[in-house]
């Protein structure tokens, strides 16, 4: 199980680009279609082994703590990159 | 009851990724033993090891299988995507619930186990992979292989210690050849460089402590041989039917004609001291097959530089062959590979499928003053050209399990015959150097 290299700082487009590239990764959606307004309800629908690959994936790169429950309730793409790059800068 | 051929292998292991390297590797003595690097073995009695260097076979992987899956699994799926490219198969050619995964693992996803392990001490639960729990029991290769390559035609994973991916390879063998399927990924992954090893194997003095030597330290049937080289890695062989192979056009590195086992019934660390549970076995396979102990040309031996076991295959042997035996070239490949647990079986196949492709017996290097309790022609350290028609491949484990599988030239006519798999007898006389199999023969197929 191969953990990828943790990113100290980030932009919000690092945040995005990162976010897009592991969406890509994970489900078969492409990542050039994914825009802030994306919901994860809809746009992005994650089953739930899916959604924690995600997680676990973020928590590695950014080496933050990602609560499910504020993700879900972001709910869009945007506003989940915002709160991460809000989690790295206040790590 | 089907004939079955070996018309893939992909392997990775401490020689380095793919056939070419392996093959060269067996001829010449370059060893895949060094210091291990993946952690600091200075604590540990042994701190050496033949370890995976070259990661390209991670290209071989999607992101997903790397975060998800375990070292032994990663190396089980780019070995099988290797062996599916040298048998020039794709998942278009084949019906997929005709393909089958056989996989053989001693410790399977030991090591991710104990690295996640550290991290919930460390770091606390919220950090812990959460695909830990569901990659590291041993059918989690398998089941990984079946759904990457799309093999809904069974999935069976065999854990009995070294001889682990000998017997996925017996079974894999023996469903081809009753048509339960047309093609199997078989083989073995081992990933056993973790400290937990090398702590439990070091303190009961099983593991070699040659450690300023790295590349002479494993010396099979040598009077210095000192215990285990650990190593690490996945060989996954493409089985498949004579006439599914030849209906494709590829030509079969080899014909797996017959598998047996039995157990010594000891206990964990204990043999049956005069090899008769061995030798019972191979009789029953000889007798089953048809072939007689002298068309026995060359055995690609079990042997791992330990005393014990040295010594065991030694015994056997007489036991088997009698007078034949002092004849029979027996030797070890693990000088140069170390031994990868369960996976070692599989290794053994692929080095005796390429001694038939290429008509020479890959030496056991390291091999310069023999044990006086192994006094077999072991070829020492000089490759060996010979006529080898039918070869058997050995395995033993804790436990006392012996398992032995006969591999021979291919036949060039697919056509079905008496199996080996049933009861009737095949005088494996067909002779390759006929046919569409002519032109491969005394060629090392490149990666």
């Amino acid at each position: 199980m191969v953990q990828e290299a943790a990113q100290q700082t980030a932009s919000i487009e690092e945040v995005k680009a990162t976010l897009r590239r592991l969406i890509g990764e994970i489900t078969d959606l492409d990542p050039d279609s994914i825009t802030d307004s994306s919901t994860l309800d809809e746009d992005i629908p994650l089953p739930s082994i899916q959604f924690v690959e995600l997680q676990t994936a973020i928590e590695d790169i950014f080496d933050i703590q990602l609560d499910p429950v504020e993700v879900v309730e972001r709910n869009t793409f945007g506003a989940v990159a915002a709160l991460i790059c809000d989690k790295v800068r206040a790590s | 009851m089907r004939r079955v051929v070996v018309t893939g292998i992909g392997l990775i292991g401490p020689t380095g990724v793919g056939l070419r390297v392996f093959w060269e590797s067996l001829l010449e003595g370059h060893s895949g033993i060094g210091r291990i690097s993946r952690f600091d073995p200075s604590p540990y009695t042994c701190q050496i090891g033949g370890e995976v260097r070259d990661r390209s076979y991670e290209e071989l992987l999607h992101p997903r299988q790397l975060r998800t899956t375990t070292h032994a699994t990663q190396l089980a799926l780019a070995a099988a995507e290797l062996a599916l490219r040298d048998a020039r198969l794709s998942p278009t050619y084949y019906d997929p619930a005709l393909i089958g995964v056989s996989i053989g693992t001693a410790i399977g996803g030991w090591r991710d186990l104990a690295q996640q392990h550290a991290i919930l001490l460390e770091r606390g639960a919220r950090r812990v992979n959460p695909f830990i729990t569901n990659g590291t029991p041993n059918h989690a290769t398998g089941v990984e292989l079946a759904g990457a390559f799309g093999a809904s035609g069974g999935h069976f994973t065999f854990s009995c210690g070294c001889p682990s991916s000998l017997q996925a390879i017996g079974h894999a063998a023996t469903l081809v050849a009753t048509e339960d399927l047309d093609v199997c990924l078989a083989g073995g992954t081992e990933s056993p460089l973790t400290p937990m090893i090398f702590a439990g194997m070091g303190r009961t003095q099983e593991l070699c402590t040659i450690n300023d030597d790295p590349e002479h330290a494993s010396r099979p049937f040598d009077r210095a041989h000192a215990g285990i080289v650990l190593s690490e890695g996945a060989c996954i062989l493409v089985l498949e039917s004579a006439e599914h192979a030849a209906r494709r056009g590829v030509a079969p590195y080899a014909e797996v004609v017959g598998h047996s086992s039995s157990c010594d019934a000891k206990g964990l660390y204990n043999f049956d001291p005069s090899g008769g549970t061995g030798a019972r076995a191979i009789h029953r396979l000889l007798q089953r097959t048809g072939v007689q102990p002298t068309e026995i040309q060359y055995v690609c031996s079990h042997a791992n530089s330990s005393p014990a076991f040295d010594r065991k295959e030694t015994i056997v042997m007489k036991r088997a062959f009698g007078e034949w035996g002092a004849r029979l070239p027996v030797t070890s490949i693990k000088a140069v590979l170390g031994h990868p647990f369960g996976a070692s079986g599989a290794f053994q196949v692929a080095a005796t499928a390429l001694a038939i492709r290429n008509q020479i017996i890959p030496p056991t290097h390291n091999l310069e003053v023999p044990d006086p309790e192994c006094d077999l022609d072991h070829v020492p350290r000089v490759a060996r050209p010979a006529h080898i028609r039918n070869a058997l491949v050995t395995s033993y484990g804790y436990g006392g399990v012996n398992s032995y599988l006969l591999v021979t030239e291919p036949r060039c006519q697919a056509v079905t015959s008496p199996s080996v798999f049933s009861a009737s007898a095949s005088t494996n006389s067909g002779r390759a150097g006929e046919g569409s199999i002519a032109s491969n023969q005394g060629r090392c197929r490149s990666d």
